[in-house]
């Protein structure tokens, strides 16, 4: 069913901005993929949406020969993005549990600045955090390396896991709260 | 402590004459004279970046806002067998890292092979050096953060849409009202909180940009598109200024309390309304 029930006119706005909207999002990337897969030397101005012909000869280049880059970036990118994924996970899980699960007096100032610190530029941490890793010998190396993002994530990830466990929270274990049971 | 570590050690920095190159040694306190200079800079003047910086906001707020509800509007008066991959293509670029947003769109507007130019020769107008220039250059910006960031707003207002009471608007049907009276009235008064949300999000998403301008631009012309994010890295990284480049990051805190009060505010007088 319809959430807004539309007449022709209606069906036709929509169909504009659906194909306008799609055009908007999509070209960009299928216009780079197309400058990905054609041949060396078919980018001539003006470069057409569609390549003249397909190949994958610049993807093998980059990912197999020496002029490339290897496989390298793609086994950081997943050391990466798991260790980030786990650490931010643990620490926002303990993080946001703790803050729901008691009533800390100063639980909602300290989520207003986890919510502000979620709307600083990851480069705002870049100070401090160069300083950081200068000192600990971390500057530079691949253990180091998902230590700035888990910080731009770990506020974020508190605030959503403090809402999702409010969320959840069943009313027996809040009349519990309420009795001072305590969580063990 | 761990999430506070950082934003500690900018407001300590800020006020001393931390440099790059003394780095193993105590910097010395200075009072607020960075905060001073950053604000007196001549090099370019604080006024053009913070001007950079609340165009280039503002055009993210509008031009997201403005997408993504329309969108969100057109996908969600489809059927719901569409309604998922639709969504799932039209949230490909809120997926996508913003330095690889970066490269895509400078070769979408590069003065030689771009898209953009090559867009433009059907309609018979030159080619047009869009990063070359203060405004060309900050509406190809604002097009780009638009294009990676109304996702999110995509999301949000399609969810809540969702939410919207059928039987209110089955109601308004039954009186007479047509399509947009339907929107004006009983769609988008339902789903102010989402877009509040939204709209802070999008307003993050402008201010929040480092990596997308320093791709496409690196602040250049002449730090025409500076915004406050890239003067943070510039006095630091670049000039080797510790101090003054935190007193940036303070600055750019200050502000985004004071919207996260703004907005928890907000949100909690809609959620009174509603109780």
């Amino acid at each position: 069913m319809e959430v807004i029930p539309l007449g022709p006119l209606g069906r036709a706005v929509r169909f504009v901005a659906l194909a306008g909207g799609l055009a908007f999002t999509l070209v960009p990337v299928l216009w780079v993929a197309s400058l990905a897969l054609r041949p060396a030397g078919a980018v001539t101005f003006p470069v057409s949406l569609l390549p003249p012909s397909l190949t994958l000869e610049n993807l093998r280049t980059i990912l197999f020969t020496d002029l490339g880059i290897g496989p390298r970036p793609y086994l950081n990118a997943a050391f990466y993005g798991i260790s980030c994924g786990v650490i931010t996970a643990i620490i926002s899980l303990m993080g946001g549990y703790a803050l729901v699960r008691y009533d800390l007096a100063f639980g909602r100032a300290l989520l207003l600045v986890f919510l502000a610190l979620n709307f600083l530029p990851a480069a705002a941490r870049l100070i401090p955090l160069f300083l950081l890793y200068v000192q600990l010998g971390l500057y530079d190396t691949q253990l180091g390396v998902p230590g700035p993002r888990r910080w731009h994530a770990g506020s974020c990830c508190r605030w959503r896991c403090r809402g999702c466990s409010w969320s959840r929270r069943s009313p027996s274990s809040t009349a519990g709260t309420r009795s001072r049971c305590r969580s063990s | 402590m761990l999430v506070l570590l950082p934003y500690a050690g900018a407001l300590l920095f800020s006020v001393t004459d931390g440099r790059l190159i003394t780095i193993g040694t105590l910097p010395r306190l200075v009072g607020l004279s960075n905060f001073e200079k950053v604000v007196s800079s001549t090099g370019p003047e604080f006024g053009l970046v913070v001007a950079a910086s609340a165009v280039f906001t503002l055009g993210t707020l509008v031009g997201s806002l403005g997408l993504g509800t329309l969108l969100g509007l057109a996908v969600t008066s489809l059927r719901p067998k569409l309604r998922g991959p639709l969504l799932a293509l039209l949230l490909v670029p809120w997926i996508i890292a913003g330095v690889v947003v970066g490269y895509t769109w400078k070769l979408v507007y590069d003065p030689q092979i771009g898209l953009a130019n090559a867009m433009l020769v059907p309609l018979g107008v030159g080619r047009v050096a869009w990063l070359l220039e203060r405004w060309p250059a900050i509406a190809a910006l604002v097009v780009a953060n638009v294009w990676a960031a109304y996702g999110v707003v995509l999301l949000v207002v399609s969810s809540a849409l969702t939410n919207v009471p059928q039987s209110l608007i089955l109601a308004g049907q039954v009186d007479g009202a047509g399509t947009l009276t339907i929107i004006r009235r009983i769609v988008l008064p339902n789903i102010r909180r989402a877009f509040l949300l939204a709209a802070l999000v999008a307003v993050v998403s402008g201010l929040n940009v480092f990596d997308l301008i320093f791709v496409m631009t690196g602040g250049g012309p002449t730090y025409q598109t500076e915004t406050l994010a890239l003067t943070m890295y510039r006095l630091t990284f670049r000039r080797g200024d510790i101090g003054e480049g935190a007193a940036v990051t303070v600055m750019l805190f200050c502000f985004s309390l004071a919207l996260a009060i703004v907005y928890v505010w907000s949100w909690q007088r809609e959620a009174r309304k509603w109780r």
